[in-house]
C-alpha cells in the first residue's frame, strides 16, 4: 500500500487521478491544495490550507502571470503563490501529517515545488520521493504497483 | 576509410540520431522509430544515438510497449544527458530552483546556449559529438541522420561529415527558425540559430521536412539549397483493427474520439463551446459522446488552457480517460463511430495522427485553422469535414455534420475509406528514400566519404 499526496494549489486533480489511475485500492490518495475543487472523489483525503489571497492579489497575479518577466516579478513578491501555500502548510497541522506519512508526494503545480521541497527536508520519512509533473510519479507508481 | 577495420557485414552503416527514441512517449517518436527500424529491415546495419531511458521514464514519460518494438538488430547507444530541466526529483533541487523556478530555467537556460543555441539541449553537444566520434572509429558510418528537433540531433551528422567526409540526411519534423503556428520567424537572421541552420544545411546530403509549407518556406530562405530539400510526409504504421459494423443503422448515438497529446495549443476552448452548442442544436449530438485520450502537454504538466476548461467537461457529455500506451490505440479506435482531429492553429502543422486517423476509416470532424496543411491532404478523404472558422457556430455545424454522416456510415463506406488511406502508409514513405540512399552512398567516391 502506498500513500500519495498531490500538491496542486488550484485544486484541479481530475486529471493527475485519471492518468496516475488514483485512488486504487490499497493506495490512498491525499491532496493540498487552497481549495477542494476536484477532489471530492471517494477515497481521496482532500486538505484545503487556507485562502489563495483577497480578489485583487490574484487579478495582480493573473495579469503578471501572462509573461515571462511578469511570473519572475511575481515569484520575487510577496505574492509569490509558492511562498504563500507553504506558509500555509507548515501552519497547518494535519497537512503537514499528510506529508509526514506519505510514500510518494506528486507536486503537479509549479506553487507547489515550494512545499514539496521543504515537505522532504523537514515532515516526509527518509524514504519518501517528492517529484514534479505527473510523469515521474506515473513511472514510480509503476515500479512499485509491480513490487508490490 | 579512417583506417579502422571495416566490419565483416557489408551492408551500408546508419548512425541515427534521435533524442527523443523508445522509450519515449514524444509524438515525434514514432517517426524515430519507424525510420531506423526501415533502414534496419531494407539492409541497413543501424546504430541510434539518443538520450537515456530515465529521460523520459523520469520526466517526459515513456511508452514501454513502443520500445518492444524497436527491431532487435538495431544497436542502441544511450548518451548521458544532463539537462536539469528534465530532472523531477524536488529532493535532489536547490533552495534557489525550489525558491524560484522560473528564475532558475532562465538561468540554466542561457548556460546552456554557450554549447549550441538551443534550450534544453544545448549542454548534449559535447557528449553527443565525442559518442558519434567513437561509433564512427569503431564501426565507420557510411551515412548519419539526424531528426529534429532538438536540432543538436544533426550534430553528429555534421562531425562526421566536417572530420571524416561522412554524408548526413537532416530530418526536420518541425522546424527550427519558423514557429509553424504563427508563422514568424523565431530567431533573427545572422544571429547564432540562423548562422547554425545555415552551416547545417550547407553540408547535408538531403534535407527533409514533414509537408510542403514547412519546405517551401526553406526553400525561400535557402534557395541555392533548393535542390537538396524534400517533403518526406509521415504515415501510419500500423492500421487499426476495427471490429465490423454492427447493429443497425442509422444509429441513435455517436461515439466521438480524440487520441493525442493535449498540449496548450489545442483550442480546447473552441471545440467545447462548439459542442455544446451542437448539443443544443441536434438531438443526435445531444446522445452522444466525445472522448478525449491522450497526454496532458509534452512535459507531463497540464497546461493551464486545458486546466481552465476540463471542469466543463462532465455537464457536456466529453470525458479524458488518460494517455493510452501505443498497442492500446489501435484498439481503442474500434470503440468510436468517429474522430475528432485538433491542432494549434497554423498553415504548417501536420500532426503524425491525421494517418493514422485515416486508415480507420471512420468520418473525421477537423476542428483547427482551415488554412492547417492538413485540410489539403484530408480534402478527398471519405467522411471529412473541417471547419469553415473557429467560430462555436461554425464548430457546432461540423460535429452535427459529421454525426449524421457516422450515424449511417456502412461497413462498405468504411473499408472503402480505409483502401483510399493506404497511401499513408509509412512504409510507402520511408522505402523509396531507404533504397535512394543506399545506391547515393554506395555510388560516392570513397575520399567523398573519408576526408
Amino acid at each position: 500500500m502506498s500513500k500519495i499526496v498531490l500538491i496542486a494549489p488550484s485544486g484541479s486533480v481530475d486529471a493527475a487521478l485519471t492518468r496516475l489511475r488514483l485512488p486504487s485500492w490499497p493506495d490512498t490518495v491525499g491532496v493540498i491544495s487552497w481549495v477542494c475543487a476536484d477532489s471530492a472523489a471517494d477515497g481521496v483525503d482532500a486538505r484545503a490550507v487556507g485562502s489563495p489571497g483577497s480578489s485583487l492579489s490574484a487579478r495582480l497575479s493573473r495579469l503578471l502571470s501572462g509573461n515571462p518577466l511578469g511570473r519572475n516579478v511575481l515569484r520575487l513578491s510577496p505574492l509569490d503563490g509558492g511562498r504563500r501555500l507553504y506558509r500555509a502548510v507548515r501552519r497547518d497541522s494535519t497537512a503537514r501529517e499528510m506529508l509526514r506519512a506519505a510514500d510518494v508526494v506528486v507536486v503537479l503545480e509549479r506553487d507547489g515545488i515550494l512545499t514539496g521541497w521543504h515537505a522532504a527536508r523537514r515532515w516526509t520519512g527518509s524514504g519518501t520521493r517528492v517529484v514534479y509533473g505527473l510523469a515521474p510519479a506515473e513511472s514510480l507508481l509503476r515500479s512499485e504497483r509491480a513490487g508490490a | 576509410m579512417t583506417g579502422t577495420p571495416r566490419s565483416a557485414d557489408h551492408r551500408p552503416h546508419l548512425l541515427y540520431v534521435a533524442w527523443g527514441y523508445p522509450p519515449s512517449r514524444g509524438s515525434g517518436v514514432y517517426r524515430a522509430w519507424a525510420t531506423a527500424n526501415a533502414f534496419a529491415r531494407n539492409g541497413w546495419r543501424v546504430t541510434v544515438l539518443t538520450a537515456p531511458r530515465e529521460t523520459f521514464t523520469m520526466s517526459t514519460g515513456a511508452d514501454l510497449t513502443l520500445e518492444q518494438q524497436v527491431d532487435p538488430s538495431i544497436r542502441i547507444v544511450r548518451v548521458p544527458f544532463n539537462a536539469p530541466a528534465f530532472a523531477n526529483d524536488v529532493t535532489a533541487w536547490s533552495r534557489w530552483r525550489a525558491e524560484t523556478p522560473e528564475l532558475w530555467i532562465w538561468a540554466h537556460q542561457r548556460r546552456n546556449l554557450r554549447d549550441f543555441p538551443e534550450k534544453n539541449y544545448g549542454s548534449w553537444r559535447p557528449a553527443l559529438e565525442a559518442a558519434a566520434r567513437r561509433v564512427h572509429a569503431e564501426d565507420p558510418v557510411d551515412l548519419t541522420i539526424g531528426t529534429a528537433n532538438p536540432n543538436v540531433d544533426f550534430l553528429p551528422g555534421y562531425v562526421l561529415y566536417r572530420e571524416h567526409g561522412v554524408p548526413y540526411v537532416m530530418d526536420n519534423r518541425d522546424a527550427w527558425q519558423l514557429d509553424i503556428y504563427s508563422g514568424n520567424r523565431l530567431s533573427p537572421k545572422g544571429g547564432a540559430v540562423d548562422r547554425w541552420e545555415r552551416r547545417l544545411i550547407a553540408g547535408a546530403h538531403r534535407v527533409w521536412f514533414v509537408n510542403r509549407p514547412i519546405r517551401d518556406w526553406h526553400v525561400e530562405q535557402y534557395p541555392e539549397f533548393a535542390e537538396k530539400m524534400d517533403v518526406v510526409e509521415n504515415g501510419y504504421d500500423v492500421a487499426p483493427v476495427m471490429p465490423p459494423r454492427e447493429g443497425s443503422l442509422p444509429k441513435a448515438s455517436i461515439v466521438f474520439g480524440y487520441i493525442g497529446t493535449i498540449s496548450g495549443a489545442v483550442p480546447l476552448k473552441e471545440i467545447v463551446d462548439g459542442w455544446a452548442l451542437a448539443r443544443g442544436r441536434s438531438p443526435l449530438v445531444a446522445a452522444s459522446k466525445l472522448e478525449l485520450f491522450g497526454h496532458l502537454n509534452h512535459t507531463g504538466v497540464p497546461h493551464e488552457n486545458v486546466v481552465a476548461v476540463m471542469p466543463r467537461f462532465a455537464e457536456h457529455g466529453i470525458s479524458y480517460g488518460g494517455p493510452l500506451l501505443r498497442d492500446e490505440v489501435n484498439r481503442k479506435y474500434g470503440d468510436f463511430d468517429a474522430l475528432l482531429l485538433t491542432f494549434g492553429a497554423g498553415k504548417y502543422i501536420t500532426g503524425g495522427k491525421v494517418y493514422e486517423y485515416a486508415a480507420t476509416g471512420l468520418p473525421i470532424v477537423s476542428v483547427h485553422d482551415p488554412m492547417n496543411e492538413t485540410s489539403r491532404t484530408l480534402a478527398e478523404y471519405p467522411g471529412w469535414r473541417g471547419v469553415r472558422s473557429m467560430s462555436a457556430d461554425d464548430v457546432s455545424d461540423a460535429f452535427i455534420e459529421v454525426a449524421e454522416r457516422a450515424a449511417v456510415q456502412s461497413e462498405e463506406e468504411r473499408v472503402a475509406a480505409r483502401e483510399w488511406a493506404r497511401r499513408f502508409e509509412r512504409e510507402r514513405q520511408l522505402l523509396p528514400w531507404v533504397t535512394r540512399l543506399a545506391d547515393e552512398v554506395a555510388s560516392l567516391p570513397v575520399k567523398e566519404r573519408s576526408k
